[in-house]
């Protein structure tokens, strides 16, 4: 399957899940980058059926496709929320500041953005488009 | 996505044991169990998350918020992970300086606050 589409629900997190995990498997790659590939779109999906969708009183899909070639993996995940660039938020506060002055927030996007090769958004025709490219191993 | 939690007491310490998949959808489960605990006044944890096969950012905000519970009491909160994927995660968040990581139940139960 080379699209999945499906409701912008926590319940759907699953579904995409598995998605990015057969991705993974057909793309090769090692069990700790498709870990860290599903982790990446798991942080965004969250991001839109909580914040995106529910918080503003929306409902929408969440569209995810895979592009495969030789050298790389690329994941879009689409939906049709506000616009809401992740790339464009601040970095966490401080990693080094202690415990109780830092808030949690933003650990998100930061997991995201250090667990792929690249990471990239676009705002087209009201849909977000968030891209997650990751190296195939041969091509490393 | 399914999460497992059972706690057992060893000493003056509870362990809890997490196992599956900590994410949004999984994650109240969790919190919930932490607050129960440090309600009934268990203020010295250890979460064994040696049988967690994911964690995202919900779950790393779960963790630091029993961590704050407990310490609002003098209390610990150790974790207890081998697994590279995860530990990764908390290295690349900072926060392998907020909780103490260890590789055992044992050696985090005997450890000393």
């Amino acid at each position: 399957m080379d699209v999945l589409e499906v409701p912008g629900v926590l319940e759907s997190l699953q579904p995409i899940a598995d998605f990015v995990k057969e991705a993974s498997a057909e793309a090769g790659l090692e069990r700790r980058e498709a870990y860290r590939l599903r982790l990446a779109v798991d942080e965004i999906a969250t991001n839109v059926v909580l914040y995106g969708y529910e918080r503003s009183g929306q409902t929408g899909l969440l569209r995810i496709a895979k592009n495969l070639d030789s050298e790389r993996l690329t994941l879009c995940l689409e939906d049709t929320s506000p616009p809401y660039d992740p790339t464009a938020q601040a970095p966490p506060s401080d990693l080094s500041e202690s415990l109780e002055s830092r808030p949690i927030g933003g650990l998100g996007v930061f997991l995201t953005i250090q667990g792929v090769d690249d990471f990239r958004y676009e705002y087209v025709e009201g849909h977000n488009r968030n891209y997650f490219t990751v190296r195939r191993p041969a091509a490393v | 996505m399914d999460l497992s939690l059972s706690t057992r007491t060893e000493g003056d310490r509870t362990v809890v044991v997490v196992g599956g998949e900590i994410d949004v959808y999984t994650a109240p489960k969790l919190r919930e169990q932490l607050i129960d605990l440090v309600s009934s006044g268990q203020y010295h944890l250890v979460v064994d998350m040696e049988g967690v096969e994911f964690l995202d950012s919900t779950g790393l905000g779960v963790l630091v918020g029993g961590l704050k519970r407990v310490r609002a009491h003098e209390g610990s909160l150790r974790l207890v992970c081998t697994q590279e994927r995860i530990l990764k995660i908390f290295r690349i968040t900072g926060l392998t300086k907020v909780f103490p990581i260890h590789g055992s139940v044992e050696e985090a139960v005997a450890a000393t606050d």
